[in-house]
């Protein structure tokens, strides 16, 4: 069988989907990245094995923030932007989706669809607040699982209202709400409204939303903030089955029509690649007052791939090979 | 004399004019090199937390021909255009007095630049300052004149501002332009403040970044005065500063040609003039349904959430002109 393998790092959680010649999801894996990509990507893969046993693997799509790393870590066909992914997932979803809710670890987006095309969209710049990472936090706070969450949301009567602006200041309104004796259920719902709120204030600004809604990203698990997106915007959110891997599966789908149309061989090191010792070493640059700190991935002792300098003088040399002995020197 | 023209807030082609006029007069000039880390870091340090982030450059800026020069030029530039009552940012009004709490010598004249008897009346004060009689800064401001022109032209025909003005004081030929080579590529226009799109640490190389990317790409500084002074008669009345009005008269003019595919605004964070400048072009693009991204810079050095951006953005200009995504 045929089966195509889309891998998105992010940075708080990695996700692989294999995804068979029939668009049918054979594995889905989803872990926490726990700042160690390389690690996170490689128990993913081992993950993913054992659901696909042998299937033959015939291309790999990574994306995420650590789609680079990924790239060069797996040998894989295509990297991709989030924001395409995503886009893609929720088109083969619901093909005539028109808006997309995704809120994930960190990050938060907002794409707009048109008749099968992204036509806009946003992230959240500087501001985490909203985001996996921040209900993580107060599920920890509060001692209550976060995968329990939205279930005490969705028993409130009377959300309460929090100021959904900042986290810090999200924080201290709900400490405050808390000491007055509001009930948790109350509080919790009250912050799944802020955070929706927040988000459409922000990150949907401007933006033309239009029925039918898709709403994906780790968060999307949270029915407290799904029903939030409905009450504030007075349409039913689609959630899909796979929510929490969406992008992964944008770049199964991506990556079989690119291997497909390009008729290439795919170029996955393969699954032995589990065994293998990959690391990271970094140096200042010395060359020039930026002092850019280069990354170099190894494999073993061999460099395979370096970034992180402005000007391009290791990567664009490193094509040529020209810098992989001064970079074996730095391992 | 030694003089010191800091870079940040001041851009092409002011630098070359002034540079050309202060050397006719038989000063020397050091102009302060593109922004790198360390002066990114002294201007950080030193600056005011709130200001933009080309403001804590200017400082950089300074700071590093401190010790260089003997004396920093740092006009205080109060109008550029030809009507009085349209100013610029006041943080320009601010800028010598900010140099001046870190170093002694700055020599600082009001500039209205806007038409010809303003500017020589500018440079006649410049003139008396340095002592040198009229007749000599009427020829050393001809040739100032005549060179920032040649590099107005040559950014106009798409050569980056330091390689313009390299070339205009004898320097050979840049081998990099923005020019249009393929005509079927999409077209991208880049808008926002020439000292932000082209400072490449601050915008990360956004416009060599397209190119690379196989896109044509306009600048307000490659666009004909004319039409854009023409287009900001679709606003109700012209905002109140130059740069802003060159921004938002070439953003909307470009809105308006269909051979552009898509428009990114480059904007600095806390840039109070671009709350303004932002939202108008916002509402235009909407008008035309021309794809428009903004992007904010700031000190951060980190270029990964721009090149995401950069990528979806992108693929969505591609993907509107019916090209597929992969």
């Amino acid at each position: 069988m045929r089966v195509y393998l889309g891998i998105d790092i992010g940075s708080v959680s990695t996700k692989l989907v294999a995804m068979s010649d029939s668009y049918e999801v054979l594995s889905a894996v989803y872990l926490r990245t726990a700042g160690r990509p390389i690690a996170a990507l490689l128990e993913g893969l081992r993950m993913v094995e054992k659901d696909i046993g042998n299937a033959e693997v015939c291309g790999v799509g990574t994306t995420g923030s650590a789609r680079f790393l990924a790239s060069v870590v797996s040998g894989a066909d295509l990297v991709k932007n989030e924001i395409t992914a995503h886009a893609v997932a929720a088109i083969h979803e619901l093909p005539d989706v028109k808006t997309v809710f995704e809120i994930g670890g960190q990050d938060s987006k907002i794409i707009i669809i048109r008749e099968g095309v992204v036509v806009d969209f946003a992230m959240n710049t500087i501001c985490a607040a909203g985001t996996g990472s921040f209900l993580d936090h107060q599920a920890q706070r509060l001692g209550i699982e976060i995968e329990r969450f939205g279930e005490y949301a969705l028993k409130s009567k009377n959300p309460v209202r929090i100021a959904g602006r900042c986290t810090v200041f999200a924080e201290s309104d709900m400490i405050h709400k808390q000491q007055m004796g509001y009930s948790i259920e109350d509080i919790i719902a009250g912050l799944c409204e802020a955070l929706v709120r927040n988000y459409l204030a922000n990150v949907a600004k401007g933006k033309d939303l239009k029925p039918p809604y898709v709403f994906q990203g780790g968060v999307a698990a949270n029915l407290g903030i799904r029903k939030a997106f409905e009450k504030e915007i007075g349409f039913p959110v689609y959630v899909p089955k796979y929510f929490h891997v969406m992008g992964a599966l944008g770049m199964a789908i991506l990556v079989k029509r690119y291997v497909e149309e390009e008729g290439i061989k795919t170029s996955f090191r393969g699954f032995r690649i589990v065994e293998d010792r990959f690391t990271s070493k970094s140096f200042e640059c010395s060359h020039c007052p930026n002092g850019c700190e280069v990354v170099v991935i190894y494999r073993g002792s061999e460099p395979l791939a370096c970034w992180g300098d402005r000007c391009g003088r290791w990567q664009d040399k490193f094509g040529r090979g020209s810098v992989v002995g001064e970079l074996k020197e730095v391992a | 004399m030694k003089f010191g023209i800091p870079r940040g807030l001041y851009y092409e082609p002011l630098l070359t004019e002034w540079k050309v006029f202060l050397e006719d007069l038989g000063h020397s000039v050091e102009i302060s090199p593109p922004t790198n880390k360390l002066i990114l870091d002294e201007g950080v340090k030193e600056g005011v937390n709130e200001a933009c982030i080309s403001l804590k450059l200017s400082i950089g800026h300074a700071m590093y021909l401190k010790d260089r020069v003997d004396c920093i030029f740092a006009p205080r530039l109060m109008n550029m255009d030809k009507y009085k009552r349209i100013t610029l940012c006041p943080k320009f009004r601010g800028l010598p007095d900010l140099f001046r709490v870190f170093i002694p010598n700055v020599l600082s004249l009001n500039a209205y630049l806007g038409s010809f008897e303003r500017r020589l009346s500018f440079y006649s004060k410049v003139g008396r300052e340095l002592r040198v009689g009229f007749l000599r800064v009427l020829r050393a401001y001809r040739r100032a004149r005549l060179a920032s022109k040649k590099v107005k032209e040559l950014q106009r025909d798409g050569f980056l501002p330091d390689e313009a003005r390299a070339w205009v004081l004898g320097g050979s030929e840049p081998s990099f332009t923005l020019k249009r080579k393929d005509e079927a590529l999409p077209i991208i226009a880049v808008v926002g403040y020439p000292y932000i799109i082209y400072d490449d640490y601050v915008s990360h190389s956004l416009l060599k970044k397209l190119v690379n990317m196989g896109f044509n790409v306009v600048t307000p500084e490659m666009m004909d005065d004319k039409e854009i002074e023409e287009a900001l008669r679709y606003l109700w009345k012209p905002l109140f500063w130059s740069q802003s009005n060159k921004v938002v008269g070439a953003a909307f003019k470009l809105l308006r040609k269909p051979e552009i595919d898509g428009m990114i605004h480059v904007s600095s964070f806390s840039c109070g003039t671009d709350a303004w400048v932002g939202s108008l072009i916002e509402l235009e693009a909407k008008k035309f349904e021309k794809p428009l991204m903004r992007i904010v810079v700031d000190e951060h050095t980190a270029e990964a959430g721009l090149v995401t951006r950069l990528e979806a953005f992108t693929d969505l200009v591609r993907w509107r002109k019916g090209r597929a995504v992969i």
